[in-house]
């Protein structure tokens, strides 16, 4: 028996990020502003010399592209949304994923997904998650078969981007509470709280089953390119 | 694909836009950011939304293309303000009203501006680098959209995803994606290749 659980509809592309997208008016400005400065400080120091990475170029189009396109793959359920960040990260190596997490928050928030304010925000994380894939599946695991070092890496990984997003969200909405109670409507917000654990369990909780499915994928995804094409992992 | 429904019906109803009015509507739209994050006025957030829904009723731009998607951050959202013991209407609405009206207002520019015209003049003032990976995953969004639609198909044939066997959907699923990945890095080699002869010295002209 088939269950349609996977579908690719006319948004493709558009859909919800299989991370967490931190969307706009959550953050404090000072968020967008330091993310804007440190984003421009690494992307300053990591591209010095644009000419050594134009022939690698079509493939960071192409790679982005990808990631784009399989987060049209979504898992109806729990509205989890696949995508490619950790094959992604290991094909490219941290400089390139760096400019390709830009580019894919970039026209994902362009294209409806919310998020504009909080580009370099999203962006930092996705290229920690994508170097961090790097250098878990290419130095530290790199001993282990390739289904096994893909399993682990993309566990890791993308917990640590649902940890990260789920430590800015709090910090956010404990500021939303308390400027609200502050200066607004002292007497009839004084209830008004932001309560940890139930974020913890939207996050971890149902995020979790995204989490496991995404990571077995990416393994088989990355067994099968060790099997065809092994040179590309090296 | 959405992306390709928004750039036919800018194109189509815009065909020869000169560069200053894509500047004009980008600074309309940096504008509106600016004024869209640092307000917590509900009435100017309900005014620049109401402008936008009445500026697409009035150019009839068809919904499922503006509107619609423009409600996709309405998922984290849930989870942001669902946190929240004891939430004030007012506040949610504020929240959910400052992502939506920013995610309309993309959608909107848009709508209106192909994205070939913004990249043409960006192209003056962003990093070439930049411009170029942005013009090339462009480009390919269209190329692996159709190979993606191909390969569901061939997963659907295959089986799909099978509460069953789901260990076994996943894997048919994953070397499907596999593939695709395999056959991107042999078309990025023919797209590098296709560049140098075409002179690409990490600029792209528009």
């Amino acid at each position: 028996m088939n269950f349609d659980f996977f579908k690719n509809n006319q948004y493709a592309t558009l859909k919800e990020m299989s991370h967490l997208h931190i969307p706009d008016g959550v953050l404090p400005f000072y968020y967008i502003l330091f993310s804007a400065i440190l984003f421009f400080i690494l992307g300053i120091a990591i591209f010095r010399k644009p000419e050594k990475n134009y022939k690698k170029l079509p493939l960071l189009g192409f790679l982005s592209a990808l990631m784009l396109v399989t987060m049209s793959l979504e898992i109806a359920p729990i509205l989890y949304h696949i995508n490619l960040t950790v094959p992604a990260g290991i094909i490219l190596g941290p400089a390139l994923s760096f400019l390709a997490a830009f580019i894919v928050n970039l026209l994902l928030s362009l294209f409806g997904h919310g998020g504009i304010s909080t580009i370099f925000l999203n962006s930092l994380i996705l290229s920690l998650e994508t170097s961090i894939a790097w250098l878990l599946f290419k130095k530290i695991f790199k001993n282990l078969p390739v289904f096994l070092r893909g399993l682990l890496t993309s566990i890791i990984v993308l917990y640590l981007g649902t940890a990260i997003t789920f430590v800015i969200t709090l910090q956010a909405g404990k500021r939303v509470a308390k400027n609200q109670i502050t200066f607004d409507h002292k007497e009839e917000l004084e209830m008004l709280s932001f309560d940890e654990k139930r974020l913890a369990f939207l996050f971890f909780g149902l995020g979790s089953v995204g989490v496991f499915l995404e990571s077995l994928l990416s393994s088989f995804l990355l067994a099968y390119i060790a099997k065809v094409k092994s040179e590309v992992l090296d | 694909m959405l992306i390709a429904d928004l750039d036919y019906f800018a194109h189509k109803n815009n065909p020869s836009l000169k560069p200053s009015a894509v500047v004009f509507r980008l600074v309309l739209f940096l504008i509106t950011t600016i004024l869209v994050l640092s307000t917590k006025s509900l009435p100017l957030l309900i005014t620049i939304y109401g402008f936008l829904i009445l500026v697409i009723l009035f150019c009839k731009v068809p919904l499922r293309l503006t509107l619609f998607p423009s409600f996709l951050p309405l998922v984290f959202l849930l989870f942001f303000l669902l946190s929240f013991r004891s939430l004030n209407i007012l506040l949610a609405l504020t929240i959910i009203l400052k992502a939506l009206t920013l995610s309309l207002s993309t959608l909107v520019l848009l709508v209106f501006t192909s994205v070939y015209r913004i990249l043409a003049v960006l192209a003056d003032f962003l990093p070439p680098l930049l411009v170029s990976s942005l013009w090339l995953t462009y480009k390919s969004l269209f190329i692996l959209n159709k190979n993606l639609v191909s390969l569901l198909a061939a997963w659907h044939f295959r089986g799909g995803l099978s509460i069953k066997k789901p260990l076994s959907s996943l894997k048919n699923l994953g070397f499907g994606l596999g593939f695709l990945l395999i056959k991107s890095l042999d078309m990025a080699e023919k797209e590098y290749e296709a560049l140098m002869l075409r002179g690409y010295n990490g600029r792209i002209y528009f």
